[in-house]
């Protein structure tokens, strides 16, 4: 996966989550929870799908670095998978 | 007096990066109790306690703190600010007279609302509860309570109304 695939993939997992946000507003150097109705088990939950479908581990101290679509997607960039992504 | 559990406390992260610690309450924690609850804003007050309080009794600060960790568990959320300790967070269980079942309560800070302290405090109270034998917790949350409502819901609540009580919901799930 290229960032870009990347990119669209953590959108999919937002929307999955929080199915009324309009993607191309989503300003990608902007914590997306000021941006998104996402209250802190929503929040877990695009966690727990992020790891899931990226097969990654996500570290709860490294929570602090997935603010921003932009941050999110480098975290991931530079994280080896476990597995291809399903 | 009841033995500490001190292996019970754990270090996490919330959604911020912030660490905090999660730890059995314990009598010493009186002072930053009393703090927490006068911190609290007073709709957080009115949805933990159900009354218009603005600083809790010396007994029942005694009530909330001084806790036996067996037919009473609490954990409090901290993290260090101006060089002390400060409470962020409580959740609590009172195990029922037959032993089976407990009831639970949780504040979080106002300003730490959202941070995830309370997924992480609820998490720590079920399993320490299922760790010791108890099979389902339940709770009272006020109807107007949306946000908890749903809370309890994503933590795997069930609902029930009692139509006698309008102005509370009970909620109760298997451990």
């Amino acid at each position: 996966m290229d960032d870009k695939e990347i990119r669209a993939a953590v959108v999919a997992v937002v929307r999955s989550i929080a199915p009324e946000i309009d993607a191309d507003r989503i300003e990608s150097d902007k914590p997306l929870r000021d941006q998104i109705d996402l209250d802190s088990m929503d929040w877990l939950n695009v966690i727990v799908e992020l790891r899931e479908k990226f097969r990654v581990d996500i570290a709860e101290s490294d929570y602090g670095k997935l603010q921003t679509l932009n941050a999110i997607v480098d975290y991931l960039v530079a994280r080896p998978s476990r597995h291809s992504p399903g | 007096m009841a033995r500490y559990p001190a292996e019970l406390i754990r270090k996490r992260y919330l959604f911020d990066g912030s660490e905090v610690t999660i730890r059995p309450i314990k009598a010493d924690d009186a002072p930053i109790e009393a703090d927490f609850v006068r911190h609290l804003s007073p709709e957080s007050r009115y949805s933990r306690f159900m009354v218009t309080l603005n600083e809790l009794p010396a007994t029942k600060l005694r009530y909330l703190t001084d806790v036996d960790y067996d037919k009473h568990m609490a954990f409090v959320a901290t993290l260090p600010r101006d060089g002390k300790e400060t409470e962020i967070g409580v959740a609590r269980y009172i195990v029922d007279p037959k032993g089976a079942s407990c009831e639970f309560a949780v504040a979080v800070d106002d300003a730490w609302q959202g941070s995830g302290v309370a997924g992480i405090l609820m998490a720590t109270l079920m399993d320490t509860a299922r760790a010791r034998g108890l099979t389902s917790m339940e709770g009272i949350i006020l109807a107007s309570n949306h946000k908890m409502l749903k809370f309890a819901r994503q933590l795997g609540f069930t609902l029930h109304h009692d139509w006698d009580e309008p102005d509370t919901i009970q909620v109760v799930r298997p451990l």
